[in-house]
C-alpha cells in the first residue's frame, strides 16, 4: 500500500462544478447495490419457534419396562489421551459418538474420532486392533459377556491434515467436536480448529454427511468473528427451530468470554447471533427449548469465586437480555449437560464440586432448572484430586432411554445407558 | 451460486494480493527500473506458492491473518498496480486514490472499526457484528455514507462500499456477514498508521512555515 501522503485537493470552484454522464452513471449502479441491500434486509423474516425437545420421545416403541442401567466404552484406546464426546441417533436405535484423540490436549496429532453403538444388536462388535489401551479391551469384553450390545470400531474422521486441505489454510490442532441430525437427515460434525495459538485462536469448522455418518464431505469453515475470525468454539449439542433451522450454541475466549447462539440453515449458511451474557466468565451455553417462544440457558462458569451452574431465560421475540442467575448446583469451571423430559421436566448431568471434577452427577428439576435435587452419582471419587471425569453429554434417543457420554480420566469415553424406570426409582 | 472451491481460490488470491503489496511497498524496488519491480514481483510469488516441508507460504498467511475484506484487496491492488504498471495511470484511476479519496476511506474504516471491534469482542449487550447479517439501519446507513461520499466526490470511498456490497451479494467470502466484506483488522491497523502519519508531517509542515 502507498503511504503517498500528497493532497490534491482540488480548488472549491472546480469541486462544485458539473459532472459528468459517468458520475451519475455511478451513481445508479451504487443506488441499485446498496439499495437492493436495503430491501433485502427490510423483508427479514421474524424468528421462528424453537422446537421443544421431548415432545415426542414418549412415543417409545422400544421402551423398556423393566429398569436399565448399563454402561459401556465407547472409545477403543487408539489414542492415549480422549476427550470432549458428543452423541447424537442416526436412526431408530443408532447411536453415533465423536470426540477428540490423541498424544495429549492440543497436540499436533489429534484428530476426530468416531463410533457407532445400535442398541438392538445384541453381536458384539469387532474394535480396534491399533488399540493402545488394555482398560479400554477390558471393559469392552465386559460389556459383551453380560449380552449387551457394543459400540464399533472407533476411526477418524478429521485430523489437521484434512482440515488443512480442506480449509485451504494452516491447521495447528482440533478440538471439541459437536454432532447433530437436522430435520431433513442430514448428520452435521462441527468441530473446533486453531491455527494460531492456543483455544482462545479457535474457530469453528464444519462438514456434513448424508448417510448417516458413514461418510462426510469436505470441511467448510464457518465465520463467527470480525478479529480474523478467531475465538469462537463448540462444545454444547444445537437445538432447533420450527423452521428446520439450527441453533448452535457457541462461546468466545479471546479479550472477552462469553456465549451466543447462531443459528444455521439447512445448507450450513450462518443467518444470524444472538449474545446471551457479555460479562467475562460465562461460557458453553446449553440450550434446552421449554416452549415455542422460551428457552432455559445454562452456562459453564468460569469464575473461580462462583462456582455455581449459571441460568437465564430467552424469549423468542423479546431482545431483552437479562443477567444469568446463579443456580444451586455446584460449577468447577466444568462442562454440562442437559435435556428436557417428555413430561417437562429437566435432567443435568454435572460436575457436583465446587473445584473439582472428581463427581459426576445427575440432577432433577421440574421449574425450567430454577430448583434442583441431586438424585444420582454416576462418578464419585471425591478423595481424589484431579479431572477425573467431565464433558458430559446427554441426550434421549427415541426408544425413550437416556445415554450419557463423558470424559473418563482422559483416557476414555464412557457410555451410560439408563431408563424412566431406573429414573422413576430414584425420584421416589 | 458460488462454490466452496471458488471461495477458497478468491481467498488466496486476495492473501497473495496482501503478500505482494507488502513485498513491493517494503522492498523499496519503487525506486528501480520496472524490469526490476517485476522481478520482484515475480520472486516474491514463486516463494509464495512453492511449498516447503508440504506448506506453502499462502498457506500459512491464510492460516495466520485470514481472509481480508473488499476494502484491503481494493487498496493493495492500487499500491501493486501503481508500482508495476508506471506509465499506464489508466486515465488517472490509478492516481485518483493518492489523495483526500484515501483519506476519507481510510477515517471510515477506522470509524467503523470503533463501533464493530469493542462491541463484536464482547463489550456489552450489542453486538455490532450481529448487523452485519441483516440490519435495516445498517443498510441504511452504508447507503447513506455512499451517497453522501458521491455527494463530495470522494469516488475510491463509494467504489470501496459498493464493490464490498456486491462482493457479499456474492458470497464471494466464507463469511456471510458484511462487515468480513467491509474491513479487517489488518486494513484498520494501517489506517490508523497512515491517518497518524499524515497527522504527523502536517504538524511538521505548519511548524515549518510557523518557523519561516
Amino acid at each position: 500500500m502507498s503511504s503517498n501522503v500528497e493532497s490534491n485537493r482540488p480548488p472549491k470552484a472546480q469541486a462544485i462544478s458539473s459532472r459528468g454522464y459517468g458520475s451519475y452513471v455511478g451513481l445508479v449502479i451504487v443506488l441499485g447495490i446498496l439499495g437492493a441491500l436495503v430491501a433485502q434486509w427490510s423483508s427479514l423474516p421474524a424468528p421462528p419457534a424453537f422446537n421443544v425437545q421431548g415432545k415426542s420421545a414418549a412415543q417409545d416403541t422400544f421402551k423398556e419396562q423393566s429398569s436399565l442401567y448399563r454402561v459401556r466404552q465407547v472409545s477403543d484406546g487408539v489414542t492415549a489421551e480422549v476427550h470432549s464426546a458428543s452423541v447424537v441417533e442416526i436412526e431408530n436405535g443408532i447411536l453415533s459418538a465423536v470426540w477428540y484423540g490423541g498424544t495429549r490436549e492440543g497436540s499436533r496429532d489429534t484428530v476426530i474420532m468416531q463410533a457407532t453403538l445400535n442398541l438392538h444388536d445384541k453381536a458384539p462388535q469387532p474394535r480396534s486392533q491399533n488399540s493402545i489401551s488394555e482398560d479400554a479391551t477390558a471393559i469392552n469384553a465386559d460389556s459383551v459377556q453380560r449380552g449387551f450390545s457394543s459400540w464399533s470400531a472407533s476411526h477418524a474422521i478429521a485430523s489437521r491434515e484434512l482440515a488443512q486441505k480442506d480449509l485451504s489454510r494452516y491447521i495447528k490442532k482440533l478440538g471439541n467436536p459437536v454432532i447433530t441430525k437436522d430435520s431433513y437427515g442430514r448428520v452435521w460434525l462441527f468441530y473446533v480448529t486453531v491455527s494460531v495459538g492456543g483455544w482462545a485462536g479457535s474457530s469453528i469448522a464444519v462438514m456434513y454427511s448424508d448417510d448417516n455418518g458413514q461418510t462426510w464431505g469436505p470441511s467448510r469453515r464457518i465465520v463467527t468473528s470480525p478479529f480474523i475470525n478467531i475465538s469462537t468454539l463448540v462444545k454444547s449439542k444445537p437445538f432447533y427451530y420450527e423452521d428446520g433451522t439450527m441453533g448452535l450454541p457457541v462461546y468466545h475466549e479471546f479479550i472477552g468470554k462469553f456465549p451466543e447462539i447462531i443459528r444455521i440453515d439447512k445448507n450450513g449458511e450462518l443467518l444470524g447471533k444472538q449474545r446471551l451474557w457479555w460479562a467475562r466468565g460465562a461460557l458453553q451455553p446449553l440450550v434446552v427449548p421449554v416452549s415455542g417462544d422460551d428457552a432455559v440457558v445454562f452456562l459453564r462458569s468460569a469464575s473461580a469465586k462462583l462456582n455455581r451452574i449459571l441460568r437465564k431465560e430467552i424469549q423468542r421475540h423479546s431482545k431483552e437480555n437479562v443477567v444469568p442467575e446463579a443456580v444451586s448446583l455446584f460449577n468447577p469451571n466444568s462442562g454440562l449437560s442437559a435435556l428436557r423430559r417428555a413430561d417437562g421436566s429437566l435432567l443435568m448431568v454435572f460436575n457436583n464440586s465446587p473445584d473439582q471434577r472428581n463427581i459426576l452427577s445427575l440432577a432433577y428439576s421440574e421449574d425450567n432448572g430454577q430448583q434442583w435435587a441431586v438424585i444420582h452419582d454416576f462418578e464419585n471419587e471425591s478423595k481424589m484430586r484431579a479431572n477425573r471425569f467431565s464433558y458430559p453429554t446427554l441426550i434421549q434417543s427415541k426408544g425413550g432411554s437416556y445415554h450419557m457420554l463423558y470424559t473418563w480420566k482422559r483416557t476414555h469415553i464412557k457410555h451410560v445407558e439408563f431408563n424412566d424406570v431406573w429414573l422413576e426409582g430414584l425420584l421416589k | 451460486m458460488i462454490t466452496d472451491q471458488v471461495v477458497s481460490i478468491f481467498a488466496l488470491f486476495g492473501c497473495g494480493l496482501v503478500y505482494l503489496a507488502a513485498i513491493l511497498r517494503w522492498s523499496w524496488c519503487r525506486q528501480y527500473p520496472l524490469a526490476v519491480r517485476w522481478g520482484v514481483a515475480i520472486v516474491g510469488v514463486i516463494a509464495l506458492v512453492v511449498p516447503v516441508s508440504g506448506e506453502s507460504l499462502l498457506i500459512l498467511i491464510r492460516g495466520f491473518s485470514g481472509d481480508f475484506s473488499v476494502g484491503t484487496l481494493l487498496l493493495c491492488s492500487i499500491s501493486i498496480a501503481s508500482i508495476l504498471f508506471v506509465g499506464f495511470d489508466f486515465k488517472g484511476v490509478i492516481s485518483l486514490p493518492n489523495t483526500r479519496d484515501r483519506q476519507l476511506m481510510l477515517m471510515v474504516t477506522v470509524i467503523m472499526s470503533l463501533v464493530l471491534y469493542p462491541f463484536a469482542l464482547g463489550w456489552g449487550a450489542v453486538d455490532t457484528y450481529g448487523w452485519g447479517y441483516g440490519n435495516l439501519g445498517f443498510a441504511l446507513g452504508l447507503l447513506l455514507v455512499c451517497l453522501a461520499a458521491w455527494w463530495a466526490r470522494f469516488y475510491l470511498t463509494v467504489i470501496w462500499l459498493s464493490l464490498s456490497v456486491v462482493a457479499y451479494q456474492l458470497r464471494i467470502y466464507e463469511s456471510n456477514n458484511v462487515w468480513d466484506y467491509l474491513i479487517d483488522p489488518f486494513l484498520i491497523l494501517y489506517a490508523m498508521g497512515y491517518l497518524v502519519s499524515c497527522s504527523v508531517s502536517k504538524l511538521m509542515k505548519l511548524r515549518v512555515l510557523n518557523t519561516a
